[in-house]
């Protein structure tokens, strides 16, 4: 357990530098300066003052010496400056934008936990009901509508025709900014949620232990919740872990529907500005979030069922 | 020759017809295709032509879907938007298939260094949030057809390779494979015409479930401006473009949006119908 713990903490180290590594070969190998003079938008300057500023962010050495300044800064939480927004580091950028993301993450996550499982419960206990028909109907939608179409047609629905709720959630401070994006993004993993507490259920509900525990005249209900519904929330549990992974870091394209200040709108205006070292420090971000998130799932799994063993797969 | 026996093609048409939800996905599927064909008959205006006179115009008898902030016609634009994402989901799968599955097929078949080699490979891209690394590269390849197609195959065929591995490992060790084995079918012929078989139904669920996913792709990095090229209009990029117009004219947005969710729920119910006509016991 205990080296089996390291190791699957040190193989993050690998996938990291690949990660950034692959970015900055991307990222250096795009044609045009950031402060080429010739480039849409760009200032007429002199080439000996392009040159002085491409000194000032470094820009004038190597690539590998580039590459291996980056690293050495991340590893000390120094990212840089932003070339977009002169005056400031991206730490500090970083630090202003990230919490909103995992904000809005984080909420979503909880909505659809909080909704999903007792819709699925809902379902598997009146199979083939009305009910499980409807469930079954918005958890295909979820599962299958894109985040961002999901956001138009939130926005139709509640600002432009009910007229609830902002359409733009440029003020991330007031609550009411909250509420669309969190649908848009947690709906589709409310969808997953409810889809598998729903088979689950129906899983478990074949069990021998289920018609001993009707047998000794156990009410339905103490069967469903008591005994059923912890055994079907294991892979509830399971497949929490990845999508709390995915979106916990918020998400570009319903950040960008909405206006939300966060992370991955960031991340938008950075990439078509050439922002390379806020490009290069939110691909770390994202990465090394999906990563160590995807760690502390194994290992919760580990704990919570002790079935699964705790080695890496080696055949089928 | 031909016997009108049961067989595994005609369980699954079976099947497949008696799904509601799978006939109707496939009959819009079976339409968008069309229409994406037929795009200069059924959309004869063209998507670039600009009428002054129909700015952000309502939909009309003239402009059935309305006219953008540019005067373009949407239906020409939804229709011509249509080519776009079925050309890079279909295309996008079928280069999945050339690399995905002979890949997974040589690496389940051969095992050892060959197999390590290639999961190793699979592995590495496979840590990499997709959509991040399309963008990544998309921002270095400049945007264009092409270069989407580019940049969604090169993690696109990771998930079928797997697929396919898996299930050659196992079907390796069976009886029919090893009896071939023994009286001395070549290799190449044994995975592709002994093992290849059993794994049809695998890769046309996957690559089925695989369209919608790069259609949505394809809109996601349009949307945020690195997909394709204006003028040539994307559903992602109608979107953006439109969304600032959400207010005096909700159905710019809406439009385009409208048309990639169908589609998309199309495909998947095509999927989900097909997983099920091919493993009945799936049903549930």
């Amino acid at each position: 357990m205990g080296t089996y713990l390291l190791r699957r903490i040190l193989s993050i180290i690998p996938t990291l530098l690949a990660m950034t590594l692959i970015t900055f070969v991307v990222m250096h190998s795009i044609p045009g300066s950031p402060f080429d003079p010739m480039a849409f938008g760009g200032n007429d300057l002199p080439v000996e003052v392009i040159a002085q500023i491409e000194a000032r962010y470094g820009l004038d050495k190597s690539l590998p010496e580039q590459y291996f300044n980056f690293v050495i800064g991340a590893i000390q939480g120094d990212f840089g400056q932003s070339f977009a927004t002169k005056s400031r580091s991206v730490r500090e950028l970083l630090s202003d934008t990230f919490p909103v993301s995992l904000q809005l993450g984080t909420f979503a996550f909880v909505f659809a936990l909080v909704l999903g499982v007792p819709l699925g419960v809902l379902a598997a206990a009146r199979r083939g009901s009305p009910i499980d028909r409807i469930v079954s109907l918005v958890t295909m939608l979820g599962i299958t509508l894109p985040s961002f179409v999901v956001s138009v047609l939130l926005i139709l629905c509640f600002s432009l025709f009910l007229k609830l709720l902002p359409a733009a959630s440029v003020r991330w401070e007031q609550p009411q900014a909250w509420i669309l994006p969190t649908i848009a993004l947690g709906l589709g993993p409310m969808a997953i949620f409810a889809r598998y507490t729903r088979s689950g259920m129906l899983d478990e509900l074949t069990h021998d232990y289920v018609r001993t525990a009707r047998a000794k005249g156990l009410k339905e209900q103490a069967v469903l919740y008591r005994h059923v519904l912890k055994a079907a929330l294991l892979p509830v549990v399971t497949v929490a872990g990845p999508i709390f992974a995915g979106i916990g870091t918020g998400s570009f394209l319903v950040e960008t529907v909405f206006s939300v200040p966060g992370m991955g709108r960031f991340f938008v205006t950075s990439i078509l500005s050439k922002d390379y070292p806020v490009i290069m420090a939110l691909v770390l971000v994202y990465g090394s979030f999906l990563a160590i998130a995807n760690v502390v799932v194994d290992l919760l799994y580990g704990m919570l069922d002790p079935r699964a063993q705790l080695v890496e797969h080696r055949e089928g | 020759m031909l016997s009108p026996k049961r067989t595994l093609w005609s369980d699954v048409a079976r099947r497949l017809l008696t799904n509601r939800v799978a006939v109707v996905g496939g009959v819009f599927v079976i339409l968008i295709t069309l229409l994406a064909l037929c795009a200069p008959i059924v959309a004869p205006r063209g998507y670039t032509e600009q009428d002054y006179a129909s700015l952000r115009a309502s939909p009309s008898a003239t402009y059935w879907l309305g006219a953008d902030a540019a005067g373009r016609d949407m239906w020409a634009r939804i229709v011509y938007g249509a080519r776009v994402s079925l050309l890079v989901g279909f295309s996008s799968q079928l280069i999945a298939l050339l690399i995905g599955v002979p890949l997974g097929l040589v690496a389940g078949f051969y095992g050892g260094i060959l197999d390590s080699v290639i999961m190793r490979v699979v592995d590495t891209l496979y840590a990499f949030p997709t959509l991040l690394f399309a963008i990544l590269l998309m921002s270095w390849l400049g945007p264009g057809l092409s270069n989407v197609l580019l940049a969604l195959s090169i993690t696109g065929w990771l998930t079928i390779c797997r697929l396919v591995r898996a299930q050659a490992l196992s079907l390796r060790r069976r009886e029919f494979i090893e009896a071939a084995r023994v009286v001395g079918v070549p290799a190449s012929r044994i995975m592709f015409a002994h093992m290849l078989p059993n794994l049809l139904s695998t890769i046309i669920t996957t690559l089925t479930f695989g369209i919608p996913q790069a259609i949505l792709a394809e809109a996601a990095l349009s949307f945020i401006g690195v997909g394709i090229n204006p003028p040539t209009p994307s559903w992602g990029q109608m979107v953006s473009d439109n969304i600032l117009y959400i207010r005096s004219a909700w159905h710019l947005a809406v439009f385009p949006s409208l048309a990639l969710g169908l589609t998309m729920l199309a495909f998947t119910s095509l999927g989900d119908g097909l997983r099920d006509a091919f493993d009945p016991r799936s049903l549930r």
